[in-house]
């Protein structure tokens, strides 16, 4: 059903999705559909969401937790997120013509429990290079940068290009955690 | 018409709409009630924002988002070095976000008006943020291969980010502001010996 729900979005954007139209591509009834979500569209919409960004954090998760180092790591990470959201056609269709859904998204501490989801799942899994304090805050600003480099895209970065990634996480992200390990944390 | 006396109708026209959006929200939000508290006529209004309520709207956002970033830049404008104006202005955003009540109303009553207003007012902003982290840049010393674009660019990027969500940082403690702005912020771009 979720899986019809994204299609259905993919295709025809989020407004336009009626539940009769993921009824049909999930070939199932109506009535299936208001048993598995009794909040209708606006549940089927939210579970599906959810479950992309469970599906985004696995994604993501292999390579940090496999990586020899941190820079490999943050880069083959940050390479498949990038490569997940630019290849996500729900995603790409709501950000061409539905861009004012994902507004009250982003602003007004609206998405501290995305980040704090993504420092949860992901922050231990680059805890063997540096300490927890410093491991949820790296994978909060990568987070960060994902979504503002996705809402607001660069001509100099581009986040599925592995060779932006890599300056990217030279550039910033490694001095950071050097600096880091001087700055007490609070 | 002299154009000093239109600009001065129109400042007046976008405070009384602010005023008003503060006072009645912005479902309540009329010409009427813009025209009554500006102390104007409605056909006047409409000589100067043919638009209507909607470019009424549009340019008081960008009035309240150019007066934030003002102010954020008169509150640090005694400061010297750029971690320093970094640290206070986002102690400082967090003080004023309370400031920005037009844009919260339309973030969560009308995202789909406020859209195209936020992009237009956003690119003129960015552009002014920029060339002011640019300013700041040329004073410092900055790493082997930095390109102050680039690097402006990053920097306007993570202000936008942290003023719009916290996330872990509590932005008043600025003992922990300038942890995040020298790890995140500029680690990558200062030379500072490191």
């Amino acid at each position: 059903m979720l899986d019809a729900a994204v299609v259905c979005i993919a295709r025809w954007g989020v407004a336009k999705t009626t539940l009769e139209d993921v009824a049909r591509e999930a070939r199932c009834s109506r009535a299936t559909v208001y048993r598995l979500f009794p909040g209708g569209k606006q549940l089927v919409l939210e579970s599906a969401a959810r479950r992309e960004i469970e599906r985004l954090l696995e994604v993501v998760g292999s390579p940090l937790a496999t990586a020899h180092s941190l820079e490999t790591a943050l880069v083959d990470a940050m390479v498949a997120a990038g490569g997940f959201l630019k290849r996500n056609a729900a995603l790409q269709t709501i950000i061409a013509h539905e861009p004012e859904l994902l507004l009250p998204v982003v602003s007004f501490d609206q998405l501290d429990p995305l980040l704090a989801a993504c420092a949860a799942a992901l922050g231990p899994l680059v805890e063997r290079f540096v300490d927890p304090t410093t491991a949820a805050e790296l994978i909060e600003w990568c987070a960060r940068l994902m979504i503002s480099y996705t809402s607001e895209p660069s001509e100099r970065v581009d986040l599925s290009r592995r060779q932006d990634v890599e300056r990217l996480v030279q550039r910033h992200l490694l001095p950071g955690v050097a600096v880091a390990a001087l700055v007490p944390s609070s | 018409m002299r154009p000093v006396a239109a600009t001065a109708v129109r400042d007046r026209v976008i405070d009384a709409v602010l005023v008003c959006v503060e006072r009645v929200g912005l479902g309540a939000l009329t010409l009427d009630e813009v025209a009554a508290e500006a102390g104007l006529g409605r056909a006047t209004i409409y000589r100067h924002f043919e638009g209507g309520r909607e470019q009424l709207i549009r340019e008081a956002v960008l009035r309240e988002l150019t007066s934030f970033w003002t102010a954020l830049a008169e509150d640090v404008a005694h400061l010297g070095d750029i971690e320093s104006r970094l640290v206070a202005g986002l102690v400082s955003a967090d003080r004023r976000l309370d400031e920005l009540h037009l844009l919260r109303k339309l973030v969560s009553a009308e995202p789909e008006e406020l859209l195209p207003t936020l992009f237009e007012s956003e690119s003129i902003l960015n552009v002014q943020l920029r060339s002011y982290v640019v300013e700041l840049l040329a004073r410092e010393q900055l790493r082997e291969g930095v390109d102050p674009e680039a690097a402006a660019d990053y920097l306007g990027r993570m202000l936008v980010m942290h003023i719009a969500s916290h996330g872990r940082w509590d932005l008043s403690d600025e003992e922990q502001v300038r942890r995040l702005v020298r790890t995140q912020f500029l680690a990558g771009i200062l030379d500072d010996g490191l």
